[in-house]
């Protein structure tokens, strides 16, 4: 041990900060040292000469004394919100509960999207298999089966289809998909013959 | 016979509405730290009564953040982060090298902070010498020096209030005392802290 270290471990000595095994090697250093045994007795006197001369010798005024405890009281009559548990703890809280609400939204975001899907695919489905099965009826010349529902059921299908592509079956511009209410768009909102779309003729 | 109420004892007490025990808290620990803070403004313009009160009224309002430890020391932190606060609030205004009249610099107005060491020696006390000398320390090492001496405070605790390292600390302790030496000596004869 280096006497600089020594020294600073006297000093820990002093404030009972060493610990029992670095106060054995500091009593080693010191049994072949001198000049530290010197340091160490000059300190011993030292230290409660200046302990005595920094008593203090004054005290706070009463007038700031009375002025603290008076915010003391004050401070009680706030009321505060008390907490059960350390800031710290309740901090920790507020962090988990976040991220569970996070984590759940985001979880009940993606089931939604999945559950859409399953409905859309269940949709094409039942159309593929309703158009199937008409098909198999109007080839075997089973009787029972309406041309006109066929053809809807195909023109459902056929929307379907495109909107998995994100695609309008209007955009797409084929007349068999388009439906029979967007065949013949109204070409204006006033009546051409005087007659009213609502009520039927107009009044007067 | 029944024993002095620790610390935390006290605060939880008056945490539940007692005011008498803040009371015995205040009583418990002006000395120490009223003595810390005139030690640290010795020489300033600062109002020791002032300072004493604002520490505690920080310390009320902080309260919440007081972990269980030593309640001196952490008033101890709390006094030097307001003398801290008041140094930054009154910036300079005048420089020590303005001219005061006859030929005369502010710096060469003042009287200095360093006593006379002919003075010093001519005093017969040497405790009053030692808190002279106290006196003529830089900020940091004065700082440690009353920590240690004065309140108590470990090595642990003066490097956490400083926020240096415990052995920045020590180093600081060692200066303190070594600059004391030349006023020792005297009386001491071969002392050589």
């Amino acid at each position: 041990m280096k006497c600089d270290e020594a020294r600073n471990k006297i000093l820990l000595a002093d404030s009972g900060e060493l610990s029992p095994r670095a106060g054995q090697v500091l009593e080693a250093h010191l049994a072949i040292c001198s000049e530290c045994r010197g340091y160490r007795q000059q300190l011993q006197a030292v230290l409660p000469l200046a302990r005595q001369a920094l008593l203090p010798e004054g005290e706070p005024a009463p007038r700031a004394l009375a002025s603290i405890l008076r915010a003391g009281e004050a401070r009680l009559s706030t009321p505060r919100l008390i907490l059960p548990f350390p800031v710290t703890f309740m901090r920790a809280l507020a962090l988990v509960a976040a991220v569970v609400l996070v984590v759940t939204g985001m979880y009940a975001w993606v089931a939604g999207l999945t559950s859409r899907g399953h409905q859309g695919t269940q949709d094409l489905g039942s159309l593929l298999a309703m158009v199937a099965g008409e098909s198999d009826s109007a080839v075997s010349g089973a009787g029972g089966v309406n041309p006109g529902n066929r053809e809807e059921h195909l023109r459902q299908l056929g929307r379907q289809l495109l909107e998995m592509e994100g695609l309008s079956a209007e955009a797409f511009g084929d007349p068999f998909l388009a439906s029979p209410e967007t065949e013949h768009p109204p070409t204006s909102l006033q009546p051409a013959s005087g007659q009213c779309p609502v009520a039927g003729t107009v009044p007067g | 016979m029944e024993g002095a109420s620790t610390d935390t004892e006290l605060l939880t007490r008056y945490g539940r509405g007692d005011v008498t025990a803040l009371e015995e808290l205040v009583q418990r620990y002006k000395r120490p730290l009223f003595g810390f803070i005139g030690k640290m403004t010795t020489g300033s313009a600062e109002d020791p009564d002032d300072l004493f009160q604002e520490v505690w009224l920080r310390a009320l309002k902080n309260l919440h953040t007081y972990r269980d430890g030593n309640l001196l020391g952490w008033l101890v932190r709390i006094a030097r982060n307001v003398m801290i606060d008041r140094v930054r609030r009154r910036k300079p205004s005048t420089s020590l090298d303005e001219p005061m009249g006859e030929g005369q610099t502010l710096a060469e107005v003042l009287p200095s902070a360093q006593p006379d060491p002919r003075a010093l020696a001519g005093q017969g006390d040497v405790g009053r010498r030692i808190e002279q000398a106290v006196d003529t320390l830089p900020p940091d090492q004065r700082e440690v020096f009353l920590m240690r001496v004065q309140t108590d405070l470990s090595f642990k605790e003066i490097a956490a209030i400083q926020q240096v390292s415990i052995n920045t600390a020590l180093a600081r302790m060692q200066y303190a005392l070594a600059k004391l030496r030349p006023l020792l000596t005297e009386d001491y004869g071969n002392l050589r802290v």
